[in-house]
């Protein structure tokens, strides 16, 4: 009995605390593609161009995961990463680049994780969903 | 030693030239010094013959004129006698006689004095019978007052011959004799010549080491430019050669080297960076496809959703090969010139019809468009099909790039012997940073997104290499914010 309890609890708990999730991607399509994608997985999911709506949106909410493009006009992703990391040191970043893993991380160094835009989505959503766990 | 033949032939060279320039001086040091030791000789035989003479005659005032009183006053001075048992006053001139003997070392050497015909009269000691005898040319010359000279073969010795003429009181005439031995002058000249037989491959020898050397210190920027040639490859193209300590000549072989070198690190490095940015560029259209299928494939959707995906996923691929499209174009315009066809024909009327067929674009926007071109004809030799693409390209960046209601404008204006034409916008503008790059491959501009990203990234790289095959050049004026004109500069036919 007390077995059937605590499965019980436990989802419960997940669904009450609900993710969101910071998309910076200058790629139209690409935004679009992940957004609706997290979305769909149960994820509230805000979505940001460039480095300045970004900071604005870092500001307005309290984000728990950043999925970050590296090549961004303007601001590069590496240096948003790098405010980032000095403003709001709890939120958690994956890079998500159409470079390669090695590349990404010789841009920004100590990232939660990395990840290859080829690769396709479900490593993405394996990569994030292990990510918010250990949050 | 790589290098045989170039210090092979140098030396090789030199050491003749140096060689025959030894040997013609070290010829004319030679003969110089055969003659002069000659002459000396031969100056020295006259005197002694003079000597000779002055003595008979002497001897003879004393002895007596008539034919045999001569005679043994001759014998007494030829033979050196002394100790004549008479008269005092001649051991006085025997005394200075003999003086003169030692003086002029006459024992040495071969006294004859003989007749006008050669017979002999009386000789020195050392000499029994002929001395020599004179041919009749020698005989003339005599008798013109002039001695003779002439190396002769005596008794294995050789010698150096005077032959004078003698009056005695303007009567007889005799001929003296004098033979002195060659063997001092033959000695120095034949050591002389060994020297210069030993000293000249000695010198040459040394001076082709000598040379070697030099040709070497010369050569040095060569080896070094061919040492840093092989250590080159396309993975270290650091590699320079010094120029410090290096001739003028061989200065600018070093300096085009190290410059040819340079000029491909450059290259190599545009070339990285450039598969780097095709690598990207093709990524990212792949990850789009890659997503959109894997999301489709999570869970199953309706026919719609299928169709939608497969669509995007078309478009994507379709991007895709645009990209290798025009970057193979752009290979080609730049290396393979040999594509294009050039045909004289009337730009104003090229022009316009680009004009005509972009007016379905132009007004799909309600965008307004001016276009300002002389009504004559201007012909330019030029490839249409390229041309046609370039200003459709420019036309079109125009067209997206400009608001609802806009305007853009299409100007031609012959400028000397080029003509230009400006393709004008009201749209976003360049930002000033960017202006200089906006040529370059893949230089992404912010597109907005209404515009859908269909870029390539190459559309103003592939004009500027149709303008530059086309013999001319593109150019950019912009404010951000306001307005852009590109302007094309064609040389007129």
């Amino acid at each position: 009995m007390i077995l059937l309890y605590f499965p019980a609890i436990e989802k419960i708990k997940e669904t009450e605390v609900m993710k969101n999730i910071l998309i910076i991607e200058d790629d139209a399509k690409m935004r679009k593609m992940y957004s609706q994608m997290l979305a769909s997985e149960g994820y509230r999911v805000i979505e940001a161009a460039n480095a300045m709506c970004a900071n604005e949106a870092l500001k307005a909410d309290n984000i728990n995961l950043i999925l970050l493009d590296i090549k961004m006009p303007e601001v590069d992703g590496s240096v948003f990463y790098e405010i980032t990391k000095l403003f709001h040191r709890q939120v958690k970043v994956i890079v998500s680049s159409v470079y390669s893993i090695d590349e990404q991380m010789r841009l920004v160094a100590e990232a939660a994780d990395y990840h290859d835009k080829s690769q396709g989505v479900n490593i993405l959503l394996t990569k994030i969903k292990r990510v918010l766990k250990d949050a | 030693m790589k290098f045989n033949s170039i210090k092979f032939k140098i030396s090789v060279l030199y050491i003749v030239v140096l060689g025959i320039i030894l040997i013609v001086y070290s010829g004319f040091l030679y003969f110089s010094l055969h003659y002069t030791l000659y002459d000396e000789l031969d100056k020295e035989l006259d005197k002694k013959a003079q000597e000779i003479a002055r003595a008979i005659d002497s001897y003879a005032d004393v002895f007596g004129r008539s034919p045999q009183e001569f005679n043994s006053a001759v014998k007494r001075v030829i033979t050196f006698a002394e100790g004549y048992p008479g008269d005092e006053g001649i051991s006085g001139l025997e005394q200075q006689w003999l003086q003169k003997v030692d003086k002029f070392d006459l024992k040495e050497d071969y006294i004859n004095l003989s007749d006008i015909k050669g017979k002999p009269i009386a000789t020195s000691a050392n000499l029994q019978g002929m001395l020599y005898s004179l041919s009749l040319k020698e005989k003339r010359k005599l008798q013109g007052g002039n001695p003779v000279f002439k190396s002769i073969r005596f008794e294995k010795r050789n010698l150096r011959l005077i032959s004078v003429p003698f009056s005695y009181s303007d009567s007889e005439q005799y001929i003296i004799q004098v033979g002195t031995s060659l063997k001092p002058v033959i000695h120095l000249l034949q050591a002389r010549l060994m020297h210069i037989a030993i000293s000249i491959p000695v010198f040459l020898l040394f001076f082709s080491f000598a040379g070697r050397l030099f040709v070497s210190r010369i050569l040095r920027p060569v080896v070094e430019i061919t040492k840093a040639a092989s250590n080159i490859t396309h993975k270290d193209l650091s590699l320079r050669v010094r120029a410090e300590h290096v001739d003028e000549e061989m200065r600018y072989l070093v300096d085009a080297f190290n410059d040819m070198i340079s000029r491909l690190e450059q290259s190599f490095k545009y070339i990285a960076e450039f598969s780097a940015h095709v690598a990207h560029d093709l990524k990212t259209p792949l990850a789009i496809i890659r997503g959109e299928s894997d999301i489709a494939l999570r869970k199953d959707r309706n026919i719609q959703e299928y169709k939608r995906v497969i669509r995007g996923n078309l478009e994507e691929t379709e991007r895709m090969l645009k990209v290798i499209e025009d970057l193979l174009l752009l290979t080609r315009l730049d290396y393979r010139s040999q594509v294009l066809k050039f045909e004289p024909f009337d730009l104003i009327e090229f022009l316009r019809e680009i004009c005509e067929q972009s007016k379905i674009l132009v007004a799909a926007k309600n965008i307004v468009l001016n276009i300002d071109m002389p009504d004559a004809k201007i012909y330019i030799n030029a490839d249409r099909l390229h041309l046609r693409r370039l200003f459709f390209n420019l036309l079109d960046n125009a067209i997206k790039f400009s608001s609802e209601n806009g305007e853009i404008g299409v100007k031609a204006e012959s400028q000397g012997n080029k003509i230009e034409v400006s393709i004008s916008d009201r749209g976003a503008g360049i930002r000033g940073e960017d202006l200089p790059r906006i040529f370059d491959r893949f230089f992404h501009k912010d597109v907005a997104e209404d515009s859908g990203g269909s870029g390539t990234g190459l559309g103003l790289t592939i004009a500027r290499s149709i303008a530059k095959i086309n013999r001319g050049d593109i150019r950019a004026k912009s404010t951000l914010g306001k307005d852009s004109v590109f302007t094309v500069i064609l040389p007129l036919a």
